[in-house]
């Protein structure tokens, strides 16, 4: 089996909401092609470490990070950072295409958030369909990125749809309004317009907890097969969930990493006690 | 964006529209270069109708056309220019506008600097050659057949005594009541008025009314301004001076009322008193060079036919 | 105080005071209300027995702690004696509110200026109804009530059928009279004083002197509403999104505050504004250099409705919920196309809502548009041209118009059309709203798009061209068979970089537009301010009314008192019967039940209908035909009529905001209905309703056109009742700024307007605030 990269690298992270820490030196190595589940009881940072990886911590005020966290090459907390946007980026193509093979050794590289958040896509707890049509949701974030023709973007629309696995119940109503789906289909319809840009991970945000046994398996068979071609890291309050799907499991309580292990080691063998209480119920 | 960048771009857009508002104010051209407003009344008004059948085409025999018959032609269904509500209207927008014309009481408009009356014909309002159709008379009225209470009564008393000519006159209207009789109080307030008395009618002649009013309370040592309800410009409560010219009142028997436009008060409904004649005046701003009109040139603003100020004045 | 009997400076009431306790013979006052005024003092002596005997049967039901649910239950339980004793008191406490009822219907009838006949129906109507409801209230307390609240919503009924039954009754005939296409679509208007039209005349009007066709209003009000709909609604609209979006945190509150500041100012001051400041620059510019036109009143009438927009739109921008930006955001997109694309389409309903709101408030506007429109009767012809909208025919000369008169009905069958108007636009907003909320795709919307966009983007696409490599077809299809290399795909066309950009610069033209609105704000507010304020002085705001004349210092002491007065009554009627209204509504009908419906649609009626018509409304039927003349109380009663939805959807909202678990807590601990809603839900929803009376007030205070027709619009001496006429602060604003040589104290008027809606915005914000902090806190 070819040896897996590791794909996001978190060297002791510390993160501040003003004066409360909500995240205390963290340090994993998160590899690609694999599905890394963050388990923990509420409040103890794991959606907040999430949303470090694509930089959306940067929409809560007052928020410091400190540490650094390097996504395939590219460090995104580094100081001094130019962050130039979307924009200027579409300028110069060659540059897009450096920047994503350029080697972790290469320091102060140019952090394009925009270009972050599309190689770093998110998918939410409750599904959040614009109010368009399916089409039209899908077609938001390349359409952003600069895809204008209709022949790409109909091949956009349809290879998230099929990946997603929502293309056939969706084929002949794309001109519908997103809103009218189910909520299972929604927030599969949500999982495609994330594919659609085309990243290298995909973060989930409790994607099923609003979600019936049903949808919430469609969705879980579905995170198995993206995972040939993207990075999966969810956030799961269901630990059956997470024994589920996910090869690598993290524990967090109260903004600490207490540990992080193989799915399996980590549900029959837990090293640390505090993890060991959680996963029998005796805390949660 | 910055904050900075933010609040900046606000500043500029502010200044930037203080600076255009002054600009337009700065590229005011003379009023020989501008075009004529021709500023009326509301058609119901008592002036307005006055004013519609007085000025004409100075034509002779059937080619005279007053601007009340142009009007009724098929095609003219209105003057040039545009209306304002009240007299206060078109003297507020005259003094204000300074290439309007319009029209209003001579008493109203004689003492405002900001206003110049015009001659017409070379003549002077009050002179011997002025329009005489442009002279109007004021009346009073109250209702026919009904008996005043006694304030009431004592007012309209007040009003055709030497005293309230005496005013009238010195309000600059000409040609007051004929034989008027001097007036005296009863010492002490009568007994049996329900209310105040009640005062209603035309803009026009709310001037001179106010002065009435005034003038009896000064005269009478029992009254006081509260014995007095008076509204001017008409709602529907009082007297329409327009055709019919009837009169109504909450209470008939304490309601006087007020009409600019005598020809057109039916008698069959309200006694009538005259008060006093009074003339119209035509105005312009005062940076306006012009100082003397001609009927058909008043004829030609109000149908459209001229609307620059450079053919009046020149001509 | 002088010692003057008579009407003068007492009211009845107090002369009747006088009389009773000075047995002063000398008042010639109503023999009967003296009379009724010994009456009310025995009344008011024997009402002592009834009381005595309830409290008894009260304290020995509670002492025996009966599970009789009414008092009649528990008397008939017990013995007899208390069983007839309590039907002594019901009879006894009846005849008794029938006589106080009567009494204070007389004596309110005296002090309102009320004619006797009117008085006594009143009183009638009244008695029966305390006696009707005494009786029920022993029997089954609830059912007492919610016949009170019923009664009361019957009101906004009552009042919307009375509105629409005078003007059809008055308006109608004229309207067949002239002939129903040929008053709506006949081009023209023309009254001649001399020579009326009659009924019956000839219907060809050849040689006709008056003429009475409405289209050029008709036109006139459609292109005001949709001038003020491109100037207020377009730039409402952005700066709203502006306000929430892209505006420092720290100006945010001072921005917004400013922003409904300007909804409080009355409507004469902007169209005084108008006529002092803007047409003489737009008469700069103008062809004809006459500034009145339609862009005169799109201007004036777009500063009257933007903080509408504003204010509509930004709650529903705030509604949005926060994870579609986050969602947009998520994708890569940047915060200005997030918010144009995602956030704001999400919006869609409200803004519409706003919009439409406002165009039913320009459509409406009569005073403002009066001094800037020209209001010469023809079809609007470019943007310097005086036109007259719908309203302004209605003020031009209702003044003149003779009751009876085939004018007059012209004039009412003019407000019927409006009316008519508003219908309309409040069915398609109706219709809009329930389009959106079905999740269905609509139409409308798309379809526009298509229509529009569509030739705009080939245009566009034509014009830049396409440089990059894959421009051809047979590219294209390669890409689409080959694995999709979505790098490549990304076009660099000029176009791209535009559509790109274009967010960026809608949030730049956004910040114009809230740089704009400010300025439109500052100035109006700077315009009367600089020109008022040195010229408030004590004696201005208390000195003694001297005299009418020019000679006679201007004091604005009847005005201030006139304000006073009015708000009181008008208070008095709309907060009440709006209370019990929306708690009818919202806890004694279920949602989509027949009577709701019918409530509130008469509540939409009333809300939608222009001031101007109330103003006809109220002259025709409380001046002429009740007779109560121009006073206090015909202007009191129409403008509470106009307030009254406002207080029904405001308290409304704030009895929906009341969760229901408090109402569930309450009844589980065996409280009844009544006790609920008085002791539970109504304190909850105290912050809605402060703020909604606070904004009602505000409302009062800046009326002026219906007001002019109601009560008066003369300045004269301090008012001596509610029968006399009288000007408040605004109109008197109107009466003074047209008399040469009172324009500072016209100012000075206007100034203390502006200031009294900034101390009452302020303390409606401060006391909303406050007020939720404490039940949240709690």
């Amino acid at each position: 089996m070819k040896e897996k990269d590791i794909i996001i690298k978190a060297r002791d992270v510390d993160l501040y909401y003003g004066e409360f820490q909500a995240l205390k030196k963290i340090n994993m190595d998160i590899l690609e092609h694999e599905i890394t589940a963050f388990i923990g009881p509420s409040g103890c940072g794991k959606t907040t470490l999430l949303k470090c990886f694509n930089r959306m911590v940067d929409l809560v005020e007052g928020c410091r990070v400190e540490g650094s966290i390097n996504i395939d090459g590219i460090e995104l907390f580094d100081a001094p950072q130019e962050i130039i946007d979307i924009n200027n980026a579409v300028q110069d193509k060659s540059n897009i295409e450096t920047n994503l093979k350029r080697s972790p050794k290469e320091k102060k590289q140019k952090l394009n958030i925009n270009k972050l958040r599309k190689d770093v896509g998110m998918v939410f707890q409750k599904p959040n369909v614009f109010p368009m049509s399916i089409y039209d949701n899908i077609a938001f974030g390349p359409r952003t990125h600069g895809i204008r023709k209709k022949a790409f973007l109909d091949k956009v629309v349809n290879e998230s749809l099929v990946q997603a696995g929502l293309w056939e119940e969706v084929k002949d109503k794309l001109n519908k309004s997103g809103l009218q789906l189910s909520g299972g289909q929604q927030q599969r319809l949500c999982i495609a317009r994330a594919l659609a840009v085309k990243p290298k991970i995909l973060l989930m945000d409790e994607p099923t907890s609003a979600l019936d046994p049903i949808s919430t398996g469609i969705i879980e068979e579905l995170c198995e097969n993206l995972k040939k071609q993207y990075t999966i890291v969810i956030v799961t309050h269901n630990m059956q969930q997470a024994t589920r799907i996910s090869d690598k499991t993290a524990f967090f309580l109260l903004g600490e990493m207490l540990e992080f292990a193989p799915t399996e080691e980590l549900f029959s063998n837990p090293k640390n006690e505090k993890c060991e209480n959680y996963i029998t119920g005796r805390f949660g | 964006m910055k904050k900075l960048t933010k609040l900046f771009l606000l500043m500029v857009v502010i200044i930037v529209s203080i600076v255009a508002v002054l600009g337009f104010t700065a590229c005011a051209n003379d009023v020989i270069d501008m075009q004529i407003i021709a500023v009326s009344r509301e058609s119901g008004s008592g002036t307005r109708s006055q004013w519609d059948s007085s000025i004409h085409n100075n034509l002779d025999g059937g080619a005279r056309v007053t601007l009340a018959s142009w009007l009724a032609q098929p095609g003219n269904s209105q003057l040039a220019g545009e209306m304002q509500n009240g007299q206060p209207g078109v003297v507020t927008r005259i003094r204000s506008q300074r290439n309007a014309i319009g029209y209003a009481s001579l008493s109203a408009v004689e003492n405002d600097s900001n206003l110049r009356v015009l001659n017409i014909g070379g003549f002077a309002p009050g002179a011997t050659g002025y329009p005489t159709a442009l002279a109007r008379d004021y009346v009073i009225l109250t209702y026919e057949n009904v008996d005043l209470l006694p304030i009431s009564q004592l007012f309209l008393d007040f009003i055709q005594s030497t005293q309230g000519q005496a005013i009238v006159e010195g309000e600059g209207y000409d040609f007051s009541v004929s034989n008027p009789i001097p007036f005296t109080a009863p010492t002490s307030r009568p007994s049996g008025q329900t209310g105040p008395v009640q005062v209603r009618g035309s803009t026009s002649v709310e001037p001179v009314m106010q002065e009435l009013i005034d003038g009896f309370v000064a005269a009478v040592s029992w009254a006081v301004v509260g014995d007095f309800d008076f509204q001017a410009g008409g709602s529907g409560q009082g007297v329409t001076a327009g055709s019919g010219g009837t009169i109504q009142g909450s209470e008939p028997n304490r309601t006087i009322g007020m009409s600019s436009n005598a020809a057109h008060i039916d008698t069959a409904n309200a006694s009538t008193f005259f008060l006093a004649q009074d003339t119209m005046a035509v105005i312009v701003h005062r940076d306006n060079p012009l100082t003397n009109i001609t009927m058909e040139q008043l004829f030609a603003i109000y149908t459209g036919a001229a609307t620059a100020w450079r053919d009046i004045i020149e001509a | 105080m002088q010692n003057v009997y008579g009407y003068v400076y007492h009211t009845h009431f107090v002369e009747l005071f006088m009389d009773i306790l000075d047995k002063n013979q000398n008042i010639e006052t109503n023999l009967n209300a003296r009379k009724i005024s010994r009456i009310f003092f025995l009344a008011v002596l024997g009402f002592l027995p009834p009381l005595l005997i309830m409290a008894y049967i009260k304290i020995k039901r509670h002492k025996e702690n009966s599970n009789a649910s009414s008092l009649l239950d528990f008397a008939k339980s017990n013995d007899k004696r208390l069983l007839i004793a309590l039907w002594f008191t019901i009879v006894w406490t009846c005849v008794l509110a029938s006589t106080i009822s009567a009494f204070v219907v007389y004596f309110i009838a005296g002090w309102f200026g009320f004619p006797f006949i009117l008085a006594f129906i009143i009183a009638t109507v009244l008695a029966v109804a305390i006696n009707v409801l005494t009786l029920v209230a022993v029997f089954d307390k609830e059912l007492s009530f919610k016949i009170g609240f019923l009664v009361s919503a019957i009101v906004a009924i009552v009042a919307v059928f009375a509105i629409f039954f005078f003007l059809i009754l008055e308006g109608m005939p004229a309207i067949r009279d002239v002939g129903f296409f040929r008053f709506i679509f006949g081009r023209t208007w023309r009254h001649d004083p001399n020579n009326p039209a009659v009924w019956g005349h000839d219907p060809t009007y050849g040689g006709a002197r008056s003429v009475y066709n409405i289209l050029p209003m008709v036109v006139g009000t459609i292109v005001a509403a949709i001038g003020a709909l491109v100037i207020g609604g377009g730039l409402g609209v952005l700066t709203a999104i502006c306000i929430v979006w892209f505006c420092p945190k720290r100006l945010k509150p001072f921005v917004s505050q400013a922003i409904t500041l300007l909804a409080g100012i009355p409507s004469v001051i902007f169209g005084f504004f108008g006529m002092q400041v803007l047409l003489p620059l737009l008469g700069n510019i103008s062809p004809t250099g006459n500034g009145s036109g339609p862009l005169a009143v799109a201007i004036v009438l777009g500063m009257m409705i933007l903080p509408t927009v504003v204010a509509i739109s930004k709650n529903s921008i705030e509604a949005v919920n926060q994870s579609y930006y986050e969602a947009g955001v998520a994708l890569g997109a940047s915060k200005e196309r997030t918010v144009f694309k995602a956030v704001v389409p999400a919006a869609k309903s409200g803004i519409l809502a706003s919009l439409i709101l406002g165009i039913g408030r320009a459509v409406g506007e009569t005073m403002a548009v009066i001094m800037v429109a020209g209001n010469v009767a023809v079809m609007p012809d470019g943007l310097f041209q005086p036109f007259r909208t719908l309203t302004v025919n209605i003020v031009f000369e209702m003044a003149y118009s003779e009751p009876g008169s085939l004018h007059q009905g012209a004039l009412v069958g003019t407000g019927v059309v409006l009316l008519g108007f508003v219908l309309i636009i409040n069915i398609v907003f109706n219709f809009i709203k329930r389009n959106n909320n079905s999740n269905k795709e609509s139409i409308i919307i798309p379809t526009i798009k298509r229509i529009v966009c569509k030739p705009f983007v080939l245009v566009c696409s034509k014009v830049f061209k396409n440089n990059t490599t894959k421009a051809d077809n047979s590219d294209i299809i390669d890409i689409v068979k080959k694995d999709f290399n979505f790098e490549s795909a990304i076009s660099t066309s000029l176009l791209t970089r535009f559509i790109n950009v274009l967010p960026k610069i809608t949030k730049i033209i956004s910040f114009i537009m809230l740089g704009f609105s400010l300025f439109f704000l500052g100035s109006i507010i700077l315009y009367v301010l600089i020109n008022g304020l040195g010229h408030i002085n004590w004696g201005l705001l208390t000195g003694d009314f001297t005299g009418f004349g020019r000679n006679h210092p201007v004091t604005l002491r009847p005005a201030i008192i006139t304000t006073l007065m009015y708000i009181l009554l008008t208070s008095v009627i709309a907060f009440p019967l709006g209370i019990l209204t929306a708690v009818f509504l919202q806890e004694y009908t279920k949602r989509g039940s027949k009577v709701a419906k019918i409530i509130e649609l008469a509540v939409e009626t009333l809300a939608g209908t222009p001031s101007i018509v109330y103003g006809l409304f109220g002259m025709i039927l409380f001046v002429t035909i009740l007779g109560l003349g121009l006073s206090i109380t015909s202007g009191s009663i129409v403008v509470a009529l106009m307030t009254l939805p406002l207080t029904v959807r405001a308290t409304q909202e704030g009895l929906k905001s009341v969760p229901d678990t408090y109402r569930e807590g309450s009844y589980a601990l065996g409280a009844g209905k009544v006790r609920t809603i008085f002791r539970v839900v109504i304190p909850s929803a105290l912050p809605s309703i402060v703020t909604m009376i606070i904004l009602g007030v505000g409302r009062m205070v800046a009326e002026t056109a219906s007001l002019m027709f109601t009560m008066g619009s003369s300045l004269g001496p301090d008012p001596v009742g509610y029968a006399s006429s009288g000007t408040t602060l605004a109109v008197a604003f109107y009466a003074l700024v047209r008399t040469p040589g009172r324009e500072n104290e016209a100012f000075a008027a206007a100034s203390i307007l502006i200031l009294i809606v900034l101390v009452l915005n302020i303390g409606a914000t401060l006391i909303a605030s406050f007020l939720k902090k404490k039940t949240i806190a709690s």
